[in-house]
């Protein structure tokens, strides 16, 4: 092989773009738990930005008479210890979940694009440099070092989420990169150079759109993993403070105080924190299998070993 | 083969000393002075602020501070807790035992239902059991286990007013309690290892399956056994061990979480604890060392291939 052909990639790059362009109708035909995935995930961001309206009652109200009570019809998953309404805060603790959540993925998703790809293309002293930072940072058990940062700066959703993103980004550098360092010898990029394109021009034009297809995989992956660990972190209490009603939090100050009375209180968080949480991996597991068959995971590399034998002389 | 292994335990000097960078750096240079702290919340004078500082070298420029606190970490000295005056090193290796007992008794655990399910459902594919064992695999992924460790604690209290023990006991004194202790907390932790080891053993299997090799041993007449455990399972192994190397700071992180919970006097809670009272000399020397843990763990994962692919050639 003397260098890709040219016609060969560009068959390739329209491929991918088709499959971005028919990935609905290929979720619900192909992939029934991916499609059930993404479903859970529509409904916990609609829960997210509607909390307002959903929410039956107001979650600052306190009533002292209704505490710790089991599920009524006035409070359909039953009360707190000072009496605030538990769905309500459950409900406004997906839109904590999904502020941090989404929050931090879209910071983490700069970061990784912008040292990703500058790291892949331009490689030398700077890829370098980039690499051993991100090798010595995924040594680090990321608790330890979150905990320590949130610690520092304080608690607060602020906080937390730009953490989480930073972490999020730095972790993923390493996928863009790939990405970039493969579609960078392609000879439409040449081409490109040689015709004395920009380097933002070839970068946004003609490498990006190669980088999306396993990114968009990957971050949806991270979105789960960014929102358990909000709420692992508020449930040690370094990560959203108190009175808000935080998956996490809700969990450790009421829940295991008041455990033996009221055992539903620890329920409801934990149980609606695993179903998103499932969801999105679900969705996130459809997703590889139907745009990015060359990264790990379940039944996209089986298919991949078919084609390879039938494709066999 | 020795060249190899020289070199790759010298690659772990730069990764060391970028890692200590960092550990020096977010601690010194993120706002919110240790010491202003310690005055805000415990009665201390300004003079004694002023000695503190000067004792703990505060005052210094950055580069002075990080080369005496390196040239400790390499002698083994981590200084002291500034909350106990103990040294650090002390309080660090009086809680590893439990930590790493806690750590082993979840791997195993996570190996011993990973692996027999994993070449199981690798063998029959899309069979009833597989699918069924895959759900459990998910459900393992899913349920975070601060949840599941609170459930565990909250529920048979209710059910059967029974509750798992919380009093800590050395494994030397009584190994039975110190085992019933540490197993309900293991399982928590290993449930998401467990999970994800499931599923990549499975994909694993499915591919080596389908190898020519493989086929060979069938057809030379080999016994299941044989083919399964002594041809087959050896090269799937390989990235399955690699992904575990990889996971070993989810699974420390993860014992902070599970040790916090049940109340096990190990590293994980000692990090909790070093938090909120901002014992910060603590807090970089068990960063460091964790760090330091895994990068060797993964190290001696990158040679043991050579035991399990002998394929691999080192040069």
């Amino acid at each position: 092989m003397s260098g890709p052909d040219p016609t060969a990639a560009q068959a390739a790059a329209s491929a991918r773009r088709g499959t971005l362009r028919d990935l609905l109708p290929r979720l619900f035909r192909e992939k029934k738990l991916g499609a059930v995935g993404m479903i859970i995930v529509l409904v916990f961001l609609l829960v997210g930005v509607f909390a307002d309206v959903l929410a039956p009652a107001d979650i600052r109200e306190r009533n002292l008479m209704h505490a710790l009570e089991g599920p009524s019809a006035q409070f359909p998953l039953g009360t707190d210890h000072i009496g605030r309404d538990l769905l309500s805060r459950v409900i406004h603790g997906a839109r904590i979940s999904m502020i941090v959540g989404v929050g931090a993925v879209a910071i983490g998703l700069v970061i990784a694009l912008f040292f990703g790809l500058l790291s892949g293309y331009w490689g030398g002293v700077f890829d370098l440099l980039v690499q051993r930072l991100v090798d010595a940072w995924l040594t680090f058990p990321w608790l330890f070092i979150v905990l320590t940062v949130m610690s520092l700066l304080g608690q607060g959703m602020v906080q937390m989420t730009v953490v989480l993103g930073a972490f999020t980004g730095i972790g993923n550098i390493r996928t863009v990169r790939g990405v970039v360092l493969s579609t960078r010898q392609n000879a439409y990029v040449e081409a490109a150079q040689a015709i004395g394109c920009r380097t933002w021009r070839i970068l946004l034009r003609h490498i990006l759109p190669q980088v999306w297809p396993p990114i968009i995989v990957v971050f949806t992956v991270s979105l789960g993993a960014v929102i358990l660990s909000e709420s692992t972190i508020s449930f040690l209490g370094f990560g959203i403070p108190p009175p808000q009603p935080s998956w996490g939090g809700m969990l450790s100050l009421e829940g295991r105080t008041y455990m033996e009375v009221a055992p539903l209180l620890a329920l409801w968080p934990g149980l609606s924190l695993a179903i998103v949480v499932f969801g999105i991996n679900m969705f996130g597991d459809a997703l590889r299998d139907l745009l990015d068959p060359r990264l790990t995971g379940g039944a996209g590399r089986l298919r991949a070993a078919k084609v390879r034998k039938r494709s066999k002389p | 083969m020795q060249a190899y292994i020289l070199r790759r335990l010298l690659l772990i000097v730069p990764t060391m000393v970028i890692v200590s960078l960092i550990v020096f750096a977010t601690i010194r240079l993120i706002p919110g002075d240790v010491i202003d702290y310690m005055v805000s919340t415990r009665y201390f004078t300004a003079d004694a602020a002023v000695a503190l500082r000067e004792k703990l070298g505060l005052n210094l420029p950055a580069h002075v501070q990080y080369g005496r606190w390196i040239s400790g970490v390499i002698r083994g000295d981590f200084g002291e807790s500034l909350i106990t005056s103990l040294p650090v090193a002390d309080t660090i290796l009086q809680r590893l035992p439990r930590s790493l007992e806690l750590g082993a008794l979840s791997l195993l655990f996570a190996l011993l239902i990973a692996l027999p399910v994993g070449i199981y459902s690798g063998m029959n594919p899309e069979s009833a059991g597989d699918q069924i064992l895959r759900s459990i695999a998910i459900l393992f992924i899913c349920i975070p286990s601060f949840w599941l460790g609170t459930m565990i604690l909250i529920l048979p209290a209710v059910w059967f007013r029974w509750s798992p023990p919380m009093h800590f006991v050395s494994f030397w004194k009584d190994p039975l309690a110190n085992l019933t202790l540490f197993i309900i907390p293991a399982i928590v932790l290993g449930m998401w290892l467990s999970g994800v080891t499931m599923r990549l053993t499975r994909t694993m299997m499915l591919e080596v399956l389908r190898q020519d090799y493989v086929r060979t041993a069938w057809a030379k007449g080999l016994r299941e056994r044989a083919v399964v455990l002594r041809h087959a399972l050896k090269n799937a192994l390989n990235p399955v061990l690699t992904m575990i190397g990889l996971q070993l700071p989810v699974l420390i992180g993860g014992a902070v979480v599970v040790e916090h919970i049940f109340n096990l006097p190990g590293i994980g809670s000692l990090v909790v604890t070093t938090l909120a009272q901002r014992d910060y000399t603590i807090l970089s020397a068990l960063n460091l060392l964790m760090a330091a843990f895994v990068l060797l763990v993964n190290v001696i994962i990158d040679i043991s291939y050579a035991w399990l692919d002998p394929r691999i050639q080192y040069t």
